[in-house]
C-alpha cells in the first residue's frame, strides 16, 4: 500500500463521527488538566483508563493520545501567568513566560506557545508518518553504551540553563541527582535514601517533585500578595495577543531547532518531553546572541521548549507502537490500551494494524488543529483569570495539586511529599538558588547511572566500551569539545578583564 | 462443666441468631484491591472477572488500583482491613510467595494474614535466546552454557522479577552460570535481547511472540507442562526435558484471615461462575493467560508448592530488597 493509500484509509478511520467525537473530548479534556496545575495527562488518563475497557480500540487510543498530547498545549498556560508550571514538561517555559507575563505581553507569550506546539506537534507526527519503522530500528540500536554518552552530551549542553552563580546551579543539579537516587538500586535490590519510608522505595515521582518545587513554593512565596495582578485592561484584548513581526521573526529557528531536539529526545525511552524541553531551552540559551535577555522574557526561551516538548509527544509513540517499550508512565497505560484489546505492539503493528495506525496519526493532525483553534479564543479568558485575586486562585490550585498527586497511586504519602518539596522550593528561592537544574539532575541522573552501570555490567568493566562503539565515541567527543569550548570562552573573557557578557545590539 | 456447656450453647444461639443477616452478604459493593497500576495483565484479567463476578454476587464491584513497592503496600492495607469480605485483594507470586522472602518487615503474613478465595489467572513464560547465539534447542543452551561459563548474558525485567527468579532456577536446577543484567521493564530487556545486547531472556509470550515473527529471537521452551495457544511451536519444559523449570506468574483472590467462611464461599462461587465463561477463557488464552480450573485443595496444593520453589531459589540465590 502507498503512503496515499494509508493516508486515505487514517483519515477516513478518523473522521468517522466516533472518533471525531474522541478525539474532541480527549483534546479538550488534555488541554483542561494541562492547563491546570496538577492535574496533568497520567492523573486523567489513570482515571479514564477502566473506560476504555469497554470501548473499541481506535476510539479509546484516539481518546487517551489526545489528552497526552493535548495537555503539552495547556501546560505552558499556569507557567506564563502565574509561574506554577501545569505539567512537568512546562518547568523551563516558566523561566521566560512568566516575565513576559508580568510585562503584559502574556497574550503574545500564549500565542506563541499555542503556535510553537502546534509546529513542533508537527512536525513530530509527519516524522511517525513517513520515518516511524525506520526511527524504531534505529532506536533499537541504542544500547546502555550510547545512551550513557547520549545523557553525558545531554548535560553538557544544558549545564548552562541557569542564571546567575554556576556554582549554585551546579549545587542544585546535585541535590537532584541525589531525589533521583531515592528508592531501590535496580542492580542489586538495596535500598537508597528511603529513610525507612516504605513509600519511597519506588522513588519520587516526578509530577510530585515538580508540583512542590515549582507549584507549592511559588504559592508560598507569593502567599502575601492578595490583591489581583496588576493587568491593565490593554493587556487582555485581542490586540495585545498579536506579535510583533520580531517576535516572530525571532521564534523561526528556536522552534525548527526545539522540534528536533524533542523528535529525538521523543524517541528515546525514558528521557521524554521535560528532557527535551529542557535541553531546547539551553541550546537556544547558548546560541542566542542575547543571552542577556534570557530569563527577562525572551521569546526563544518559549518557542524553542514548547515546540520542543509537543513534538517528543508525538514521537514518544514510535518506540511504545513499534518496540513495545513505553518512554513514560503515561505511555505505558497507552500501551496497556493496545494489550487489553489483544494487540501486540511490536515491529508488525503498522503493517498489521493499519487502520489503527494511520488511523491514530490522522487523529494526531485533527487533533493539534483543534487544540490550535480552541487555544486562540481561549488565550482571552485565560488572562483575564489574572484579574481574580490570588486568594481565589491559590486554595484552588492547591486543591487540583493534592487531587491529581493523589490520583495517580491513590496513596496520601505523595501529597506529603508534595508539600516537603514545596517547603524546601521556598527555602531555595529565599536562598536565592535556581530551582529548574533540580529536574534536570532528577531525570538524567537516574538514567546515567542505569546505563553506564548497564553497560559496566555487560562490558564486564571494561570502560573501553565506550570509545569501541562508533555512535557513543562519537557523541562523547561532541560532549568534549562542547566542554573545552566552554572553558576557552570563559578563559578568553577573564583575560579580557570582562567576566559579564557584553549585550549585542542587533 | 455443665458451666461451660451452658456458655457454649449460648454462643451458638447467639451465632444461628446473626447467621441470617450475615447471609445476605453482599449488602454493599465488594472492592477488589490490584497491587499494581492500571494496564497490565493483572488489572485486565482481574476487571474481566470482576464484571462476571459481579453478574454472580448481584452487587457491584469497586477496581481499585493501589500500586506501591512491588504489592506490599496493598497487601499490607487489605491484610489489616476488616474481614468482613468487602476488601478482596488481588494477590500475586509476588505478593503471596516472592515478597515477603526477600524483603524485610512487609508488615503482613502471606500465610496467617490472608485465606485464599481462589486462583484466577496464570501467564507461563518463555525462554528465548538471540539467534546469533546458534542455539536451536534447551539442551544446546545448557551445553554452550557449560562450555561458556559466566560469558552469557541474561536481560530481566529487574531484581527480584518472574523473569530473574527463572534464570536463577536455571541456574540452580542446570548448575550453569549466566550473568543477570536488570532492565526497568520485560520489554526493555526483550528488545535488549532482540538487539543482540544480552543474548537471553524469559517473558510473557505476549511480549516475546512478536519478535520471534520478526526472526529476532528464538524461542527455546515454555516455563509450563501445557501447549500454548500463543505459542504453539514452542516446546513445554517436558518435552524439552526440563520438567522443573517451571515459571508462571499468576494471581488469585485472597480475603483478610477470619472472614467467615460462608463469606468467603459465596465470593468462591462467583468466582467459579467467572472463570468458567468460555469467551473471557479463550480471549485470554489467545494473549498467553490461561485461567485456572481446580478446586480449593489444589490451588492451595499449589501455592504450597510455589512457595516451596521460590524459597529455596531466594534462599540460594541470596536474593534480597531492603
Amino acid at each position: 500500500m502507498g503512503v496515499l493509500d494509508n493516508l486515505a484509509l487514517g483519515l477516513q478511520t478518523a473522521l468517522s463521527l466516533q472518533n471525531l467525537a474522541f478525539c474532541v473530548f480527549g483534546v479538550s479534556l488534555g488541554m483542561a488538566v494541562g492547563v491546570i496545575p496538577g492535574l496533568g495527562a497520567i492523573a486523567a488518563i489513570s482515571m479514564l483508563f477502566p473506560i476504555t475497557y469497554h470501548l473499541e480500540l481506535t476510539p479509546a487510543l484516539v481518546m487517551l493520545a489526545g489528552i497526552w498530547y493535548g495537555s503539552s498545549y495547556g501546560g505552558s498556560t499556569a507557567s506564563i501567568l502565574l509561574n506554577i508550571p501545569g505539567t512537568p514538561s512546562s518547568v523551563v517555559t516558566c523561566i521566560d513566560g512568566y516575565p513576559m507575563g508580568q510585562q503584559g505581553r502574556g497574550g503574545v507569550a500564549l500565542l506563541m506557545t499555542a503556535v510553537a506546539s502546534f509546529f513542533g506537534g508537527s512536525v513530530g507526527i509527519l516524522l511517525m508518518m513517513f520515518f516511524g519503522p525506520l526511527i524504531a530500528s534505529y532506536a533499537r540500536e541504542f544500547g546502555a553504551v550510547e545512551y550513557f554518552a547520549l545523557i553525558v552530551l545531554g548535560l553538557v549542553a544544558a549545564s548552562t540553563v541557569a542564571q546567575g552563580s554556576a556554582a549554585k546551579s551546579l549545587a542544585m543539579v546535585t541535590l537532584g541527582l541525589i531525589f533521583g537516587t531515592v528508592g531501590l538500586d535496580m542492580y542489586t535490590g538495596a535500598e537508597r535514601l528511603t529513610l525507612g519510608i516504605f513509600e519511597l522505595s519506588d522513588g519520587i515521582s516526578l509530577v510530585a517533585l515538580a508540583m512542590g518545587l515549582f507549584g507549592v513554593s511559588e504559592i508560598i512565596s507569593s502567599v502575601r500578595q492578595v490583591k489581583a495582578a496588576e493587568v491593565g485592561k490593554s493587556s487582555v484584548g485581542l490586540r495585545a495577543m498579536k506579535p510583533t513581526r520580531e517576535d516572530v521573526r525571532r521564534s523561526v529557528l528556536p522552534m525548527v531547532r526545539g522540534s528536533a531536539i524533542g523528535s529525538f529526545f521523543g524517541t528515546l525511552p525514558g528521557t521524554g518531553p521535560a528532557i527535551s524541553a529542557y535541553m531546547a531551552y539551553a541550546i537556544e540559551k547558548r546560541l542566542s546572541r542575547r543571552k542577556h535577555e534570557f530569563g527577562k522574557g525572551a521569546i526563544e526561551g518559549i518557542s524553542a521548549p514548547e515546540a520542543a516538548n509537543n513534538a517528543a509527544d508525538q514521537t514518544s509513540f514510535i518506540p511504545t507502537l513499534t518496540l513495545g517499550i513505553p518512554g513514560s508512565p503515561t505511555m505505558a497505560l497507552i500501551l496497556g490500551a493496545l494489550i487489553i484489546h489483544g494487540i501486540t505492539p511490536g515491529p508488525q503493528l503498522v503493517s498489521e494494524q493499519a487502520p489503527v495506525f494511520w488511523g491514530l496519526i490522522m487523529s494526531f493532525w485533527i487533533g493539534n488543529l483543534l487544540l490550535l483553534v480552541l487555544n486562540i479564543p481561549l488565550i482571552g479568558v485565560w488572562v483575564r483569570l489574572l484579574l481574580l485575586p490570588y486568594h481565589f486562585v491559590y486554595p484552588a490550585v492547591l486543591t487540583f495539586i493534592a487531587i491529581g498527586v493523589y490520583s495517580v497511586n491513590n496513596n496520601v504519602f505523595d501529597i506529603q511529599v508534595v508539600l516537603a518539596f514545596g517547603a524546601l522550593g521556598y527555602l531555595l528561592r529565599l536562598l536565592d538558588f535556581p530551582t529548574a537544574p533540580v529536574l534536570l539532575g532528577f531525570v538524567l541522573g537516574p538514567l546515567l547511572e542505569e546505563n553506564f552501570r548497564r553497560a559496566m555490567l555487560i562490558s564486564r568493566g571494561d570502560p573501553l566500551v565506550f570509545v569501541q562503539h562508533p555512535i557513543s565515541a562519537t557523541v562523547l567527543a561532541l560532549a568534549a569539545a562542547l566542554l573545552v569550548l566552554g572553558a576557552w570562552s570563559a578563559l578568553r573573557q577573564t583575560r579580557q578583564g570582562t567576566a559579564l557578557p557584553t549585550p549585542e545590539t542587533d | 462443666m455443665h458451666m461451660k456447656f451452658a456458655l457454649l450453647g449460648a454462643c451458638a444461639a447467639t451465632m444461628a441468631l446473626t447467621a441470617p443477616a450475615r447471609a445476605e452478604y453482599p449488602e454493599e459493593p465488594v472492592t477488589l484491591v490490584i497491587p499494581f497500576g492500571a494496564g497490565g495483565i493483572t488489572d485486565l484479567v482481574t476487571r474481566r472477572i470482576a464484571e462476571k463476578m459481579a453478574a454472580g454476587l448481584g452487587t457491584d464491584i469497586i477496581v481499585e488500583n493501589r500500586p506501591g513497592a512491588g504489592g506490599t503496600i496493598a497487601a499490607r492495607s487489605v491484610a489489616e482491613s476488616d474481614a468482613d469480605g468487602y476488601t478482596v485483594f488481588v494477590g500475586t507470586v509476588g505478593s503471596q510467595v516472592v515478597n515477603p522472602l526477600i524483603r524485610d518487615n512487609v508488615g503482613y503474613d502471606p500465610v496467617e494474614s490472608f485465606e485464599p478465595v481462589g486462583l484466577m489467572a496464570g501467564t507461563p513464560f518463555l525462554l528465548a535466546v538471540n539467534p546469533g547465539l546458534g542455539v536451536e534447542t534447551f539442551g544446546d543452551l545448557v551445553t554452550y552454557a557449560k562450555e561458556h561459563p559466566g560469558e552469557l548474558n541474561f536481560g530481566s525485567a529487574g531484581v527480584a522479577s518472574s523473569p530473574h527468579l527463572g534464570l536463577e532456577l536455571l541456574k540452580y536446577e542446570e548448575g550453569i552460570d549466566i550473568v543477570h543484567i536488570p532492565f526497568n521493564s520485560g520489554r526493555e530487556a526483550v528488545n535488549a535481547a532482540a538487539s543482540n545486547e544480552v543474548d537471553m531472556t524469559i517473558d510473557a509470550a505476549v511480549v516475546i511472540m512478536p519478535q520471534v515473527k520478526e526472526g529476532l529471537l528464538v524461542p527455546l521452551m515454555l516455563g509450563t507442562d501445557r501447549k500454548m495457544v500463543a505459542a504453539p511451536d514452542v516446546p513445554t519444559n517436558v518435552e524439552a526435558g526440563a520438567p522443573e523449570i517451571s515459571i508462571t506468574s499468576w494471581n488469585g483472590l485472597f480475603v483478610p484471615s477470619g472472614t467467615p467462611e460462608d463469606v468467603v464461599s459465596t465470593l468462591n462461587t462467583a468466582l467459579m461462575g467467572a472463570l468458567a465463561d468460555e469467551e473471557l477463557t479463550a480471549a485470554l488464552e489467545a494473549q498467553g493467560t490461561l485461567l485456572f480450573t481446580g478446586s480449593m485443595e489444589e490451588y492451595d496444593a499449589f501455592i504450597e508448592a510455589e512457595r516451596t520453589r521460590w524459597s529455596t531459589i531466594v534462599e540460594a540465590a541470596d536474593i534480597s530488597i531492603n
